[in-house]
């Protein structure tokens, strides 16, 4: 009951300070424009404002090469003016995209170039169609005719092709077919991109060694897995009929992120907030307030820790709904965060689906051990320096360190450093470690290991602490 | 008398400088110890090791009958601090600094807060940040907050630090309205044995981490012999009615050292010898005299 108190009184002190609400209004601000930068400017939208006209007179056109590229720049400007008029995630702009420049070049090359009229013109017209076509554009027909294309096809290869080719054609038409039941035209969404790289993902996997016992390598075999893991997952959607045309994940991306990765304003608020708890004290001299009272230095610093973490957590949430407001009211998809998460298991080679608060908690306890071990080690350079600025400077150090370190994985030692091993997410539903020696029980110890002993030496530093007279 | 905090044999060193040898004193029920010395001779020190705030090479400290090294927290619970300036947090009023503190001891009844901030006379400005405090504030703000648990000893580091005379004599005021309600033993650490005088019951001098003199001011003061200022119509011709140490002060007026009884058989004399006596006082012998006398006539800053 009385380290409740003693706790109680640290969060008071917190939330009686500015900082954590600058860093509130911080995240606030910047994910307001993240949504406006989304929803009223595309990247492609900013690289198209900045096309320029291709002009004649800027290239040697006596000179054959010179020549080849005043077409080619030409094409290409002319190609991206057309496609500009369309949004970039709308079905004619895919279309466009992937058949107009073919046919402006062909026009281009044959006028500058070849100087055959005919040519021109046959290209030229090809072009009034593929517009036209864009104008009242109708996928299911193109999506019809590429099917055609392919059962042509399919019947020119015949039984006596390789069973793998056999198998990419009729993939190819799956998806086709998909998306005509399903209503989903080819675009550039995020969904449509998977359904489309379901054949070639498909081909890639079944050509490699399907026994894993064969690799020597890890790295190839991380390669493979990571293949299975996507090639199941999007075969899983497709086989249930989860690819459905008008979904948004806009606000399900936005929280997923925030649990399954280390975000970076959380971090800084983190090492803000543990720097600062027993130092600022040290500095204003009030630690002496504090350790006059009728508890031991451990009951006094456990409180401390403890308030830190539920700062820590309570930031987490605040930020994930604040964005996830916001998010939802600039962007949609509330009804999507109530779908399952579709995620592939090695252990049971199957597709499980979690519900995405389950996900969400899963993947949290997975980075938890990178967030602790940073905090700890923030608090015990606070206790030995009792200076905020050097125990935050030493917590982006880590952070910094352990990026760098990550990068030399090839020695052995180093993988079992605890900044090589803290985050779980790789293993998480089944998943196998990126860590060529790494094994999730390794991965566990030597965390419990950087934990414990990173409390008992905070622990014993500070109660063998003498405070200095002013 | 009970003893409340018992000082034994105290020896701090940092790193191979002493800095405090051998120190000892003890404080009883409704004592008020002046812990007098000059800056850098460890008073600090000496409280900061009496509130386990540093550790010590040798010694031996016991409050309320525990020891501060084994028994800390029962050692502390009855320990009312302020340690070289009250540490308030700023940021907070003055009521939530006091809540802050009244919320880590238990059995403390909800109207202490109040209490105490009336015994203090904060109530106007008790809900205003501390930031905006004065300084007397703040350092009535730490008395308070010192006090709410209730403490039986009271340990105030140059309280009148920073203070006017004002100040100085509101804070003597307060603190011996303590004591006489609630039977509290302070011990009160100041570089300025005036501030002190008239108000300590007993006096601890520190020089250089050691203690030169600990004694009652009624010991003190009785070491010395009394003395009284007599004025006469004129000073000449004294020589042969005189005891050598007596001293002729200036034109009409002389010091004579002698006990109460035998101011009579003075006066006798010097009408006898034809002085006129326009008037005698009894020398108050102040504080700071009575040590400078201890302490074998040496300045004690
Ligand atoms: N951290 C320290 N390192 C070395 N010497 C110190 C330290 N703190 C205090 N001292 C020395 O200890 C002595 C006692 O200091 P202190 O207790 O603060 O004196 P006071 O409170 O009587 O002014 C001084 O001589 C001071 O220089
Ligand atoms: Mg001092």
């Amino acid at each position: 009951m009385k380290l409740i108190n003693l706790i109680k009184n640290e969060l008071i002190k917190i939330f009686h300070k500015a900082g954590i609400y600058v860093m509130l209004l911080i995240v606030v601000v910047l994910s307001i424009i993240a949504v406006v930068l989304n929803k009223y400017l595309s990247v492609e939208d900013i690289s198209n404002s900045f096309l320029v006209e291709v002009k004649m007179e800027d290239y040697d056109v006596k000179d054959p090469i010179q020549l080849e590229n005043y077409v080619a720049d030409k094409s290409n400007y002319e190609t991206l003016k057309e496609i500009s008029k369309y949004k970039y995630e709308s079905p004619e702009y895919y279309y466009l995209d992937n058949n107009l420049y073919d046919v402006i070049y062909c026009q281009n090359r044959a006028k500058y170039i070849e100087k055959n009229e005919k040519k021109e013109k046959e290209c030229s017209s090809e072009h009034e169609i593929l517009l036209a076509n864009a104008k009242n554009f109708d996928y299911k027909k193109v999506l019809l005719e590429e099917k055609a294309e392919l059962v042509k096809e399919l019947n020119k290869i015949g039984e006596d092709a390789e069973l793998t080719e056999l198998d990419y054609v009729k993939a190819k038409i799956l998806v086709i077919d998909y998306r005509i039941d399903n209503n989903l035209p080819k675009t550039y969404t995020d969904s449509s991109k998977e359904i489309e790289s379901y054949p070639d993902l498909y081909r890639e996997y079944f050509s490699l060694d399907q026994n894993d016992k064969d690799y020597k390598n890890k790295e190839d075999l991380l390669v493979k897995k990571e293949k299975e893991k996507q090639l199941f997952e999007i075969k899983y959607k497709i086989d249930n009929k989860l690819y459905v045309s008008g979904k948004n994940y806009s606000l399900r991306d936005s929280i997923i992120y925030k649990f399954t990765t280390v975000d970076v304003f959380v971090l800084i608020t983190v090492i803000m907030i543990t720097g600062s708890i027993l130092s600022e004290e040290f500095n204003k001299g009030t630690i002496k307030q504090l350790l006059v009272r009728p508890f031991s230095r451990s009951k006094i610093l456990f409180s401390k820790l403890i308030a830190s973490l539920i700062v820590f957590i309570l930031f987490l949430l605040c930020y994930t709904v604040l964005d996830g407001i916001i998010t939802a009211v600039g962007l949609g998809g509330v009804k999507e965060i109530f779908e399952p998460m579709i995620v592939y298991n090695y252990n049971k080679s199957a597709v499980v689906e979690y519900s995405l608060l389950t996900y969400c908690i899963l993947s949290f306890l997975a980075i938890l051990p990178k967030y602790l071990i940073i905090i700890l080690f923030v608090f015990l350079v606070s206790i030995i320096s009792t200076s905020s600025s050097v125990s935050m400077a030493a917590g982006y150090f880590l952070m910094f360190a352990s990026s760098i370190i990550d990068s030399f994985k090839n020695i052995k030692i180093i993988n079992y450093l605890p900044t090589s091993v803290w985050n779980f997410n790789d293993y998480l539903f089944g998943g196998m470690s990126s860590n060529p020696y790494g094994s999730l029980s390794s991965s566990i110890i030597i965390v419990i290991i950087t934990i414990i002993f990173l409390i008992i030496l905070s622990q014993f530093i500070f109660s063998k602490k003498n405070i200095k007279n002013q | 008398m009970k003893n409340i905090l018992e000082v034994k044999n105290i020896n701090k060193f940092y790193g191979k400088k002493q800095v405090l040898e051998d120190v000892s004193f003890t404080i009883h029920e409704s004592e008020i110890l002046g812990f007098i010395g000059p800056n850098g001779s460890g008073k600090t020190t000496t409280i900061k090791l009496i509130l386990g705030l540093q550790s010590m090479k040798s010694g031996e400290i016991t409050i309320n009958g525990y020891n501060i090294k084994k028994d800390f927290s029962k050692a502390i619970e009855r320990v009312g601090a302020i340690v070289e300036s009250p540490d308030l947090y700023m940021y907070l009023t003055g009521r939530k600094n006091l809540e802050l503190i009244k919320d880590m001891y238990k059995d403390i009844p909800d109207g202490r807060v109040e209490d105490v901030i009336e015994l203090v006379g904060l109530s106007n400005r008790i809900d205003d940040k501390v930031s905006k405090y004065s300084l007397g504030m703040r350092q009535r703000l730490g008395i308070a907050a010192a006090i709410i648990n209730k403490p039986n000893l009271l340990i105030l580091d140059e309280p009148t630090n920073g203070l006017d005379p004002e100040g100085i004599k509101e804070l003597r005021d307060l603190l011996k309205g303590l004591v006489k309600k609630e039977k509290i033993g302070i011990l009160i650490s100041s570089h300025n044995l005036a501030e002190l005088d008239n108000f300590c019951t007993d006096v601890c001098i520190i020089k250089k981490g050691k203690i030169l003199t600990n004694k009652t001011i009624e010991d003190a003061k009785k070491t010395n012999r009394e003395s009284y200022l007599i004025r006469l119509n004129k000073t000449t011709g004294l020589k042969k009615i005189l005891y050598k140490e007596d001293e002729i002060v200036d034109s009409d007026t002389i010091r004579v050292y002698t006990e109460k009884d035998n101011i009579n058989d003075v006066i006798v004399k010097l009408i006898e010898a034809n002085y006129k006596i326009y008037g005698i006082t009894k020398e108050e012998l102040s504080l700071e005299d009575a040590f400078l006398n201890a302490a074998g006539g040496n300045e004690i800053d």
